[in-house]
C-alpha cells in the first residue's frame, strides 16, 4: 500500500478515536477517574442519529447534531443520577462503577435497537482520488470535522471563560470554588462536553463503517490507549496520541515483516507476512503497556502538579 | 461598624469536632490576627468563615446577612477573599489567567483595567504575566495567590499563614502588600504562627486555644503582654 494511503488511513481512524479520546481526557482531568463508560457514550450517539436519520428521515448533519445534544444531557442526568453520590469516593470505585454503568448502557443499546449491523442513509460512498490516494467524501468529512471539533475545544479551553473555568477547577477545585467558581456546575459542563465529543467520535465512526451495540466497547482499548500515551487529562495530548496510534496501527498492518526479518530478501526470501487485522487491537495494547513501563504520564503528562 | 460576626460557632472535619463555641467578630476597617498553637483550629476557622467546613451549630453574619451555609463560591460572590496556606494558584494556569479566574464573577467589561490595576500593586507579576504559576518562586506564588483574591476588591480577605515558608525579606514585603490591601478598603484576618510581624500592622488579635478563644485584644497590647509573648510568640 502506498505511504500516502496509510497516511490517510492513520488520519481517519486518529479522527474518529481522537474525539473519542479528547472526550475521555476532558473528563478524567476534572472527575479524577477513568470513565469507562464513556466510550458508550458514543455508541449511544450513533444510534440516537441512526433513529434521526433513517428512521425520522432527518438530514445526518442534523440528525447527528440532535444526537450530539441529546448524549450530552443524558450525561449530566448520568451523573446526577449515580457519580454525584460517588463524590470524593475512591477512583477504583468510580472506575467499577462506570464500567457497570458501561454494561448497562451497552445492553441498553441492543434491547433498544437490537443487535443488528445498521449503517446511516447517506448513500454509497464512491471514492475519489487525490495525490494518488483514495478517500471517500464521508472520510474527508470526517477528518474536517474531527479537526474543527479539535480546534473549538482548543479555543473554549484557552480563550473561554468556562475553559479557563474547566482548567482551574480541574487542578485546585478548592482554591476555584474561592474563587467564585460553582465547580459543579463546571462538573456538568465537562460530562456535556466530554459525552458528546464521544457521541460526535461514535457518529464518524457510524459513517465511516456501520453501526452495532459493541461499536463502543470494540474501540476501548484503543481510546484508553490514545489517552494514556497523551498523558490522561491532557486534551493536546490525545490529538497527538490519536495521531501515534493511528499511524501504528496502519503501519503495523500494511508492512511487509517477511521484508524486515530477511532484511529485504540478504538473508532469505520470504514475503507477504503482514499482521493480521484481527490483531489490530493488539497494536493498541502494545502502546498501552510501552507507554506505562517507559513513561506513565504519557509523552504530554502533566507534571507540574 | 461590624463586618463579620461570629456567633458561637461549633466546626470540624466530620465527627471530628475542632472549634467549640468560637465567637469573634471584625469591623470593616479592621486587620485582626489569629493566634494560637498548632492545631487550635486558626486555619478550620477559616475555612469555616469561607464555607468550605460547615457549622454544625453558631451563625455566621457577613455585612448583616446570614452566611453561615453558604458555598465557598457564593462566600466569594458576597465579597469574602481567602487565599490558603498551601496550593493557593492554579499551577497550569498563566498569571494572567490566574488573575482572570481570581475575577470569574466580575463582568468581563473592565477585566483588563482591574488586571492592570493589580498589577500596579504587584509589579512583579506584570513580568511574570505569560507564566505559568507553577514556574514562580514561593515568593512570587504567594503575591499571586493575594493578587487572585483580590481582583474583586472583596470587602473581607481571608489570610491563612501568608508568610509560611518565605524568605525573612519577602516576609516583609508580604506584610506590605497586606498594609496596602487594608488601605485600599478590605478588612482582613490573618491566621499566622509567626505572628509578630502580622500583630505590628494589625488592630486587634485573638488566641484560639484547643478549638475555644482564650483571649482578646489590641494587637498592641498583646506585643506588650510577656505572659502572652512567652506563650504564644515564641519569647
Amino acid at each position: 500500500m502506498l505511504f500516502q494511503q496509510i497516511v490517510i488511513n492513520a488520519l481517519i481512524r486518529a479522527s474518529e478515536l481522537g474525539l473519542l479520546a479528547i472526550g475521555l481526557t476532558v473528563t478524567y482531568d476534572i472527575l479524577k477517574f477513568a470513565n469507562f463508560a464513556h466510550v458508550e457514550f458514543a455508541c449511544i450517539g450513533a444510534f440516537l442519529a441512526y433513529t434521526m436519520n433513517v428512521t425520522l428521515g432527518m438530514n445526518i448533519i442534523l440528525a447527528g447534531l440532535v444526537a450530539i445534544l441529546v448524549v450530552g444531557v443524558l450525561s449530566i442526568f448520568i451523573d446526577r443520577l449515580v457519580f454525584i453520590r460517588l463524590r470524593g469516593a475512591s477512583s477504583i470505585a468510580l472506575m467499577v462503577t462506570s464500567l457497570g454503568l458501561g454494561i448497562a448502557l451497552r445492553n441498553g443499546v441492543r434491547a433498544i435497537w437490537g443487535a443488528r449491523i445498521k449503517g446511516y442513509a447517506i448513500g454509497l460512498q464512491n471514492p475519489v482520488e487525490l495525490i494518488g490516494v483514495r478517500i471517500t467524501p464521508v472520510q474527508i468529512f470526517i477528518i474536517l470535522t474531527s479537526v474543527i471539533s479539535m480546534v473549538i475545544i482548543h479555543l473554549i479551553l484557552k480563550r473561554t471563560k468556562l475553559g479557563k473555568a474547566m482548567r482551574a477547577t480541574s487542578a485546585n477545585p478548592a482554591l476555584a470554588q474561592a474563587c467564585g467558581i460553582h465547580t459543579e456546575r463546571i462538573v456538568r459542563w465537562v460530562w456535556f462536553m466530554g459525552a458528546s465529543l464521544a457521541a460526535l467520535g461514535g457518529i464518524m465512526i457510524g459513517l465511516d463503517t456501520h453501526l452495532t451495540p459493541r461499536m463502543g466497547f470494540s474501540v476501548m482499548i484503543p481510546v484508553f490507549a490514545i489517552s494514556i500515551l497523551g498523558g490522561l487529562g491532557n486534551p493536546y495530548g490525545a490529538m497527538v496520541g490519536a495521531l501515534i496510534l493511528g499511524l501504528t496501527e496502519n503501519i503495523g498492518l500494511y508492512t511487509d515483516l517477511g521484508k524486515i526479518l530477511t532484511l529485504n530478501g540478504l538473508i532469505g526470501n520470504l514475503t507477504g507476512l503482514y499482521i493480521p487485522t484481527g490483531y489490530k487491537l493488539a497494536i493498541s495494547f502494545i502502546i498501552m503497556i510501552v507507554v506505562l513501563l517507559w513513561r506513565p504520564s504519557g509523552i504530554m503528562g502533566k507534571r507540574e502538579r | 461598624m461590624v463586618l463579620l460576626e461570629i456567633k458561637s460557632i461549633y466546626s470540624g472535619y466530620g465527627d471530628m469536632e475542632i472549634l467549640h463555641g468560637v465567637s469573634m467578630e471584625l469591623h470593616h476597617d479592621e486587620i485582626v490576627t489569629i493566634i494560637g498553637p498548632n492545631a487550635s483550629g486558626k486555619s478550620t476557622l477559616l475555612k469555616t468563615i469561607m464555607g468550605y467546613l460547615i457549622p454544625t451549630k453558631g451563625k455566621i453574619r457577613f455585612n448583616g446577612a446570614d452566611v453561615t451555609h453558604l458555598r465557598p463560591d457564593e462566600k466569594a460572590r458576597v465579597g469574602i477573599g481567602y487565599v490558603p496556606q498551601l496550593e493557593n494558584v492554579f499551577p497550569p494556569l498563566t498569571v494572567t489567567e490566574s488573575l482572570d479566574m481570581g475575577a470569574y464573577t466580575m463582568p468581563r467589561h473592565g477585566l483588563k483595567e482591574r488586571i492592570e490595576e493589580i498589577f500596579d500593586l504587584f509589579p512583579v507579576l506584570r513580568v511574570k504575566r505569560k507564566e505559568k504559576a507553577s514556574a514562580l518562586s514561593g515568593g512570587q506564588r504567594q503575591m499571586l495567590a493575594m493578587a487572585q483574591a483580590l481582583m474583586t476588591g472583596p470587602n473581607l480577605l481571608l489570610l491563612d499563614e501568608p508568610s509560611a515558608g518565605l524568605a525573612p525579606n519577602t516576609r516583609i514585603d508580604v506584610f506590605k502588600k497586606i498594609q496596602e490591601i487594608h488601605h485600599m478598603g478590605s478588612a482582613i484576618i490573618i491566621v499566622e504562627q509567626d505572628a509578630y510581624q502580622s500583630l505590628r500592622i494589625s488592630n486587634r488579635c485573638y488566641i484560639l486555644v484547643m478549638g475555644q478563644k482564650e483571649h482578646e485584644a489590641p494587637a498592641d497590647r498583646i506585643l506588650e503582654d510577656e505572659r502572652i509573648k512567652k506563650a504564644y510568640l515564641g519569647g
